[in-house]
C-alpha cells in the first residue's frame, strides 16, 4: 500500500516489491547503481519487459552496448524483446559509441528528450529506463555541465511522468569530475544499489535499497541470483516465525522409530540426522520422502552428494523403492554439485522448486556439504535461510549432516544452526571385535516425549530394523559381539558358580584337616600330663 | 553528375527554435565557407522532426555536428564557436 499517497508499480521482479513494500514510485525517477556485471541493465530490462508484456509499453535506451547484441543477450533470458518491438510494446535502442569533440558553448538533451517523448507518445509508453546514464554524460566537458546535464533530465522525466529507471556505475567507479554523487542522491526518490562479489571463486549478488523517498522498504542486504527466467530476489524470512506450530505425527517409515520418537516426526518440523559416512542417513531420509509419497504428499530431496540415480538405486538395494514415487511425480530430486553456484542461486533455485512443487516435505542431504558453496558463512546462510522458508510455509524438513572424527555437539548441531532444530537422531558406527555397528540416539525431540535411550540400528535388503541394545558391564554392545558378550557372561557366571562349589569343598577339606590337628593336640596335651605324673 | 571525392559531407542536428542551435547552424556554414569554400555538403536535420536519423546516428545532443565523409566518423558537440576545435576535428 502507498505510504505517503505515492503510486507504486511493480517492478515484475519475484521479491524486490516486497523489498520496496510494493514497488517504485509512479512518475519518479529510481536509480539502480552497481559495478560492471553486477546485472544492473537485467534489472531495468526485466522492468520495462515484463511491464511490456503486462499491458504497459515502455523505452529502454541502453548508452553502452556497443551493437545489437543486447538483443541476443536477452534472448537468452528467453525474452524475446523483437517481438514486444514489433507489437509497439518496446522501443529499444542502443547506439554506437562515440566520442564527441566539444566546440564551446552550450548542448544540451533537447534532441534527445523530443526524440524519447515522440517515441513515448507512438507507443503511449509511460516507463523508460535510460541505462549506463554514467556513459552518456562523459560527453559533457565539465563536471558543471554533467550536473546540470543529469538535472535536466530529471526535470524531464519528472514533468512529462514517467516512471524511470536510470542505471549508473557506483559512485566510487565514477572519476572523480564526473559529478557530485550527492546530486543524485539530491535528484533521485528511489535509490538501490548492487553489489556483486566474489568469494572463494563463487560469486554472490545482492541488493539493497539505499533510499526511497516517501515510502519505507526493507534496508536490508538481499541476495539474488539471474536465472535463466531473470532476477530472482531471496525471499525475506525471519528465522523462527512459524506460521502454525508442530502438526500432527507423521511416521518416519520404521515403526521403531516412530516409537521412540513419541509417535513419529511432527509436520513442520526440522529434523536433523546426523552421522558419520555410511551410517545410514539417506536411508532414514529416503524412508521418510518413501513413506510421504505414499500417503500422497509431495517431497523434494535436495542432494549435494549423490545423483537421482545413485540415491534410486543405493535404496533400492536396502528395500526402499523411491522409483514409483518419483514416477509418480510425488517426489521430485533437486541435485547439485554445492561448488556448482553461490549459496543465494542454490536457496532461490530450491524455494522456486518447492513453490512448483507445493512441496510438503524438504530433505537435504547433505547440509555438511554447503561450505563447498563458497564459506562456511554461505552453507550457515542457506541452511538457516532454508529451514527459516519452510518453517514459515509449514514444510517439514529433514536435514543429514555428515560429522567427521568425534562426534562434537557443534558437529552434532550442524552448522550451529541448533536452535532452528527440532528433532536431532544421532547415527553412530562402533567398531569393535572387527564389526561395525550401526547405532542410533534420539538427543532432542521438541514436543515430544522421546525415548533417549541409545539402539542398535541396522540396514540390510529387507529395510531397517532398530532393536533395543544390550548393556552388559558398563558399554553398550552391538551385533555379533553382544552375542559373544552374552555367551561369554553365561559361561562367566558357570565359571564362578564353579569356583564358589570349589572354594566350598576346600573349606570341608580344610574344616577336617583343622579337626584331626585339634584332635593330635589334644592326645599331645593327655601324653604330657600322664609322663609328669608317673616322674611325680 | 558524380561527386568530388574529397567533398566533405556533414550533418548538423539541431532542435528547432532552441538558441544555441541558431548559434552553431550560423559557426559552421561560416566556418565551412571560410575552410572548404563550396567543398562540402552541409545538411540541416531538426531532430523534433527526423528523430529516426538521429537516434540511428546515436546523436542525443543539439547542437551537434557530424562529419561523415571523409571517414572517421567525427562529432562535434556545442555551438560551433571554437574554431581551433573545428579545425583540429574536421581538418585534420
Amino acid at each position: 500500500m502507498n505510504d505517503f499517497g505515492i503510486g507504486k508499480v511493480s517492478m515484475f521482479i519475484e521479491g524486490l516489491d516486497e523489498v520496496l513494500y510494493g514497488g517504485i514510485p509512479e512518475g519518479r525517477t529510481t536509480a539502480i547503481c552497481g559495478g560492471a556485471g553486477c546485472g544492473k541493465s537485467i534489472l531495468a530490462m526485466e522492468f520495462i519487459y515484463r511491464s511490456a508484456l503486462d499491458g504497459n509499453p515502455g523505452v529502454f535506451i541502453n548508452f553502452e552496448e556497443y551493437d545489437d547484441s543486447i538483443r541476443d543477450n536477452f534472448r537468452t533470458l528467453g525474452w524475446d524483446l523483437e517481438k514486444i518491438e514489433r507489437d509497439n510494446l518496446l522501443f529499444l535502442h542502443t547506439p554506437e559509441n562515440k566520442t564527441v569533440a566539444y566546440t564551446g558553448g552550450e548542448f544540451d538533451l533537447k534532441g534527445f528528450t523530443s526524440i524519447i517523448d515522440q517515441v513515448a507518445i507512438r507507443l503511449n509508453a509511460k516507463r523508460i529506463a535510460l541505462d549506463a546514464i554514467d556513459v552518456l554524460l562523459r560527453s559533457y566537458p565539465d563536471q558543471a555541465s554533467k550536473e546540470k546535464a543529469l538535472y535536466s533530465i530529471h526535470k524531464w522525466l519528472q514533468e512529462k511522468g514517467y516512471t524511470a529507471v536510470v542505471t549508473l556505475k557506483d559512485w566510487d567507479r565514477i572519476p572523480e569530475s564526473s559529478f557530485n554523487p550527492e546530486i543524485l542522491n539530491y535528484l533521485i526518490d528511489c535509490l538501490i544499489f548492487l553489489d556483486r562479489r566474489v568469494e572463494n571463486q563463487i560469486t554472490t549478488r545482492r541488493l539493497r535499497v539505499e533510499k526511497y523517498r516517501g515510502s519505507g522498504f526493507s534496508a536490508n542486504e538481499h541476495p539474488f541470483i539471474i536465472d535463466e527466467s531473470g532476477i530472482l530476489l531471496a525471499p525475506v524470512t525471519s528465522p523462527n516465525m512459524r506460521k502454525n506450530g508442530f502438526g500432527e505425527r507423521v511416521s518416519s517409515g520404521s515403526r521403531e522409530m516412530d516409537a521412540i520418537l513419541g509417535g513419529g516426526y511432527r509436520r513442520h518440523a526440522c529434523v536433523l540426522v546426523s552421522g558419520p559416512t555410511g551410517a545410514g542417513k539417506t536411508t532414514i531420509a529416503a524412508l521418510f520422502a518413501k513413506t510421504m509419497c505414499e500417503n500422497g504428499e509431495n517431497v523434494l530431496y535436495i542432494s549435494f552428494e549423490e545423483s537421482r540415480f545413485e540415491i534410486l538405486d543405493n535404496m533400492k538395494s536396502v528395500s526402499i523403492d523411491l522409483e514409483p514415487a518419483y514416477r509418480e511425480e510425488r517426489l521430485f530430486f533437486f541435485t547439485n554439485m554445492p561448488e556448482s553456484q553461490g549459496a543465494e542461486e542454490h536457496l532461490i533455485k530450491a524455494i522456486k522448486i518447492i513453490q512448483a512443487q507445493k512441496s510438503q516435505h524438504v530433505i537435504v542431504d547433505a547440509i555438511s556439504a554447503c561450505s563447498r558453496m563458497g564459506s562456511a558463512k554461505a552453507a550457515f546462510d542457506y541452511v538457516i535461510r532454508l529451514v527459516s522458508y519452510c518453517k514459515t510455509e509449514g514444510i517439514t524438513v529433514l536435514l543429514t549432516n555428515q560429522t567427521v572424527g568425534v562426534d562434537s555437539m557443534e558437529q552434532l548441531s550442524g552448522a550451529e544452526i541448533s536452535s532452528n532444530i527440532d528433532v536431532i537422531i544421532r547415527l553412530s558406527l562402533l567398531e569393535r571385535s572387527g564389526e561395525i555397528n550401526r547405532t542410533l540416539t534420539v538427543l532432542k525431540a521438541r514436543g515430544s516425549n522421546h525415548s533417549k535411550q541409545l539402539r542398535e540400528f541396522s540396514i540390510s535388503d529387507s529395510g531397517i530394523e532398530i532393536t533395543d541394545v544390550y548393556i552388559g558391564s558398563g558399554t553398550v554392545l552391538t551385533g555379533v559381539e553382544r552375542q559373544v558378550q552374552e555367551e561369554h557372561d553365561q559361561m562367566e557366571a558357570y565359571r564362578i558358580q564353579r569356583k564358589q562349589k570349589h572354594l566350598e569343598a576346600q573349606i570341608d577339606i580344610l574344616k577336617l584337616e583343622l579337626t584331626e590337628v585339634e584332635h593330635e593336640l589334644k592326645s599331645k596335651r593327655l601324653g604330657i600330663e600322664k609322663r609328669s605324673e608317673m616322674r611325680g | 553528375m558524380e561527386k568530388n571525392p574529397e567533398e566533405y559531407r556533414l550533418l548538423l542536428f539541431v532542435a528547432t527554435g532552441q538558441k544555441n542551435s541558431i548559434k552553431a547552424q550560423t559557426n559552421t556554414e561560416r566556418f565551412l565557407k571560410q575552410h572548404l569554400k563550396d567543398q562540402y555538403v552541409l545538411k540541416i536535420i531538426d531532430v523534433t522532426e527526423d528523430p529516426k536519423l538521429a537516434l540511428d546516428k546515436g546523436v542525443y545532443f543539439t547542437p551537434m555536428l557530424m562529419v561523415s565523409s571523409p571517414l572517421p566518423e567525427a562529432y562535434l558537440a556545442g555551438d560551433m564557436s571554437d574554431e581551433n576545435e573545428l579545425i583540429n576535428t574536421i581538418l585534420h
